[in-house]
């Protein structure tokens, strides 16, 4: 393989690349190549010497954060054209409140989840309030009042202690749960963009 | 040598090629030869990765009608590896701890 081979190649298997990284590593190469190409006088054999371009480009690629995968992803791959910039804005009350409206539905779906949560550890101090003010009253109905009386005020809170501690574990396990399910969620989103960079390399 | 601390190596020697003298990506690998084993592939990251922390400073010059960077160490970088060399100094301690001669009732 020449030099010029060599380039064209690399240069393709970092077309998912913001352009700048894939510059700078063409350059790399391209000196590289060029001195060991006066060291070893044969172009071919200074090619040969770097190994395969798959493996060099597959160490590029990882060696470059994901956020920046996903804005060159993001990123249109040809200038708009007047036409499609003009159905953007005609279009604009549509996809624009329909973009806003879908993020709303998932952001209020998510608020509801952890809502939920929340709502279950208030039950629980809630609960453990009633524990100790029960308590503490009852032994002091039952000394003052009247003993049956106070000591139902006293059953009654220990009650509520039992609940507080079984609910605990319940809101813990739940808890668990959202956590579970948010890790899901955002491993399924990272996917959506790890399969489409393969679907480019494979061009 | 064990991958891991070869890694972490790696860093330090490159760092160090550019110590005394501003050196390019070719002569880098060359002057490492002797002491430590490194691929062209392998330097590209590394080069990358020392000239965004700013250890290093790259400059662009012509050499036989081309362009060749040169790479060449920052103040921080040479703080680096006297951070390093520090380092190393407890990491040596601790290799005599583990090579040490003795009794095994000791």
């Amino acid at each position: 393989m020449t030099k010029s081979e060599f380039l064209t190649t690399l240069e393709k298997r970092l077309s998912h690349l913001p352009k700048v990284d894939a510059d700078k590593t063409l350059e790399y190469y391209s000196e590289m190549i060029d001195d060991l190409t006066d060291e070893l006088e044969d172009e071919e054999k200074a090619v040969e010497s770097l190994g395969s371009v798959d493996d060099i480009a597959k160490e590029i690629t990882a060696d470059i954060p994901m956020t920046k995968l996903i804005k060159e992803k993001v990123k249109p791959k040809h200038k708009l054209t007047w036409w499609e910039i003009t159905l953007l804005v005609v279009g604009s009350p549509l996809w624009l409140s329909l973009l806003i409206a879908l993020f709303a539905v998932v952001l209020s779906l998510y608020i509801c989840i952890w809502a939920v949560v929340f709502s279950l550890y208030a039950v629980v101090v809630a609960l453990f309030g009633a524990f100790l003010g029960l308590v503490v009253f009852g032994i002091f109905f039952a000394a003052t009042r009247g003993f049956v009386r106070g000591l139902l005020l006293f059953g009654v809170g220990l009650f509520c202690g039992g609940l507080a501690i079984v609910l605990t574990y319940f809101s813990n396990f739940i808890l668990k749960q959202v956590l579970k399910l948010s890790r899901v969620i955002w491993r399924f989103i990272k996917s959506l963009f790890v399969t489409k960079e393969k679907k480019n390399e494979e061009k | 040598m064990d991958v891991q601390i070869k890694r972490g190596l790696l860093d330090f020697c490159v760092l160090s090629a550019t110590r005394y003298h501003e050196s390019y990506g070719y002569k880098i690998i060359k002057d490492l030869k002797p002491y430590i084993e490194i691929s062209e592939s392998t330097l590209y990251p590394i080069l990358r990765r020392l000239e965004g922390a700013k250890l290093i400073s790259v400059r662009s010059a012509e050499y036989n009608g081309r362009l060749r960077k040169y790479y060449a160490i920052t103040l921080s970088g040479i703080k680096h590896l006297e951070e390093f060399e520090e380092e190393w100094k407890e990491i040596m301690s601790v290799y005599k701890f583990i090579v040490r001669k003795g009794d095994r009732n000791d």
